[in-house]
């Protein structure tokens, strides 16, 4: 595919906007550039047993053979939220009795990676990595890293945000919550 | 200064150091401390029933599924005959895992160490340098340890290192009552869907499981910013709410709703649910005589444990399990069960009722991880070791009941919490057997 730098550019622009806005717990103005029809998840990963007759493959080695999926109700995603349940994320962390964010995580997000996979008609799929600094309250100092693959749609000339999926990276996790937005 | 010592500074472990009479006081050296921690292991989880995996993720010869009891790394397997058995995970040769996933289907295990290999059922079967060995290896003894003793009640394998323990059923007592109401609520019964979902958290593993026998107190609070005390559904919890301890160590909170309650309102607990989801509920609930006694069928569960680890969030259809990795350290497991004949649309939407509060990503779950790491802090703190926490809600208030078996103590009674460390003091301290 040719690349059109300036779509790529509005797009790394658009990501760096949204993780500036998370890190500043604007998470209402965050919203306004999710879409209604937003499906927001995040696979399970475990370790499969490794499958003997694909050695000497790629396939022995597959990411995807370690993600569960929601896979309409025969998978156990660690995460399938709509926008009713995006709306209650970016709204909770407001009340006084958030106590698990409260005093307010410190976070500082990078986006990297973004690679414009494909674009069909309207839809622009874009893959991009995260790297999450997260400090709350003392020495409660933890590193998130990840990988997203997203659907955006321009609505009124404006990226908006209609699919995300996020590969988390821990086998056993190790950070307080994924409860926040990536 | 004049600085309490600790009970484990001085070597000294009295129970009476660490709990009251009645157990309405609790020493934070029960959390904290490092040789109370050691012995929990030897006489706590190497002598009870612990929860290993549920049936359905051994559908077929061959599946396995790693599990632990304590810190002993476990493989729960369906052999070749279709027997369910328990192998400790440590090769007897040099002791590496032989098994380094989660689950699968396989029919050997293979060592990576020097190659010795083992059927899914633990029996050693090859050792590669053998053949330039001048004498065999009786191998009949060489294969991975067993678990003595492995019993399974409502799809529930528990297993224990314990070879003269109790049957599992006297082990549970009357728990059965309470577990058969959530259990058998679906016709068809419930299955285990996807991969545990593990997390480490600082806290001592005894604090979620106290929570989840039956801390209703903790719920409209802790859990405020999405469950108001002023809600409908923490109205009823206040009016009709009870915990059971038909056994010390096992507990049961749920609401016992009056007889003429309609069966829609027996079954829905979330007034967002969808229409279509509250429909195939109170279709369920409807054909509850089939399965449960009228009693149980009036039951409208919030969560139950087993001791010593296994825990259960009724309405979320969550089992986990606290395996203790250090006094201040877990790895927390947890599974979601469907109901096995649901529509596959109404367990997309029953899902949801457990990953979006619950599981490592859960709204209520991180506020319940955050108080129980917090709480380890708090515990820590060596100057305050003369002032033991407070288990004294409703304290001798508990009694028995006309139509649920146990003791039963009234919403915010906290006996539930002190028949749990009565039955930790009686293994901690009580005879050797
Ligand atoms: S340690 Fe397992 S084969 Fe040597
Ligand atoms: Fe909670």
């Amino acid at each position: 595919m040719s690349h059109d730098y300036q779509l790529i550019s509005d797009i790394e622009q658009f990501y760096y906007r949204e993780a500036r806005l998370l890190d500043e717990r604007c998470f209402q103005q965050w919203l306004a550039i999710v879409d209604q029809s937003i499906e927001y998840s995040m696979p399970a990963r475990h370790i499969p047993h490794p499958d003997p007759k694909a050695q000497d493959t790629e396939a022995y080695l597959s990411v995807e053979r370690e993600l569960d999926r929601a896979d309409g109700g025969k998978g156990s995603p660690l995460r399938q939220d709509g926008y009713l349940q995006t709306f209650v994320r970016t709204f909770r962390p407001y009340k006084s009795t958030a106590w698990a964010e409260s005093p307010a995580p410190r976070t500082r997000r990078s986006i990297t990676n973004v690679e414009l996979e494909s674009v069909n008609d309207d839809e622009y799929h874009v893959r991009s990595n995260f790297f999450m600094y997260y400090s709350h309250e003392g020495k409660d100092n933890h590193t998130y890293s990840g990988g997203r693959k997203d659907v955006l749609k321009k609505v009124e000339g404006e990226f908006k945000l209609f699919k995300r999926e996020v590969i988390i990276d821990w086998d056993i996790i190790t950070v307080p919550s994924l409860a926040l937005i990536f | 200064m004049n600085e309490p010592l600790s009970l484990s500074q001085t070597g000294l472990l009295r129970a009476e150091d660490l709990l009251s009479a009645d157990c309405s006081e609790v020493s934070r050296e029960v959390f904290t401390s490092e040789a109370l921690y050691r012995r929990e292991q030897q006489r706590i989880f190497n002598r009870n029933w612990c929860y290993l995996a549920h049936e359905s993720q051994l559908k077929n010869p061959g599946d396995f599924v790693t599990a632990y009891i304590g810190e002993v790394p476990i493989i729960v397997a369906r052999g070749g005959d279709g027997k369910i058995t328990a192998s400790i995970n440590s090769c007897p040769h040099r002791g590496l895992k032989v098994c380094r996933s989660d689950s699968g289907n396989t029919a050997r295990f293979v060592c990576p160490y020097h190659t010795w290999t083992f059927k899914v059922t633990g029996e050693l079967v090859g050792i590669p340098q053998e053949k330039k060995i001048g004498h065999a290896v009786d191998k009949s003894n060489l294969g991975l340890k067993q678990v003595p003793r492995l019993e399974s009640m409502f799809g529930l394998i528990f297993g224990s290192l314990n070879a003269d323990i109790e049957p599992l059923a006297d082990y549970l007592g009357d728990m059965r009552f309470y577990m058969e109401a959530f259990f058998d609520r679906f016709p068809g019964g419930l299955e285990v869907v996807g991969p545990a979902h593990k997390w480490q958290l600082d806290c001592n593993w005894k604090l979620p499981v106290e929570n989840m026998l039956g801390d209703i107190g903790h719920a409209p609070y802790l859990h405020g910013s999405l469950v108001s005390p002023q809600s409908e559904q923490a109205v009823e919890i206040e009016d009709y709410a009870v915990t059971a301890v038909p056994r010390p160590g096992h507990a049961s909170a749920l609401r016992l709703m009056p007889a003429d309650t309609k069966a829609e309102d027996l079954c829905n607990d979330d007034p967002s649910s969808p229409p279509e989801l509250k429909e195939f509920l109170t279709e369920v609930q409807k054909t509850m005589a089939d399965r449960l006694s009228p009693v149980q069928a009036r039951i409208k569960g919030m969560a139950l444990g087993v001791y010593p680890n296994l825990s259960l969030l009724w309405g979320q259809s969550t089992l986990r399990v606290s395996h203790p990795r250090a006094p201040g350290q877990i790895e927390y497991w947890s599974w979601w069960l469907s109901p096995i004949e649901a529509p596959d649309h109404i367990k997309a939407m029953l899902r949801g009722k457990y990953n979006f509060p619950f599981g490592p990503a859960g709204m209520l779950e991180q506020e319940d991880s955050y108080a129980w790491s917090r709480q380890y802090q708090g515990s820590a703190i060596s100057y305050l070791n003369d002032r033991p926490y407070y288990y004294g809600l409703g304290v001798g208030e508990e009694s028995l009941h006309p139509e649920l078996p146990g003791t039963i103590g009234r919403c915010y009674n906290e006996h539930y919490a002190r028949s749990f460390y009565d039955r930790w003091r009686s293994d901690m301290f009580g005879e050797e057997q």
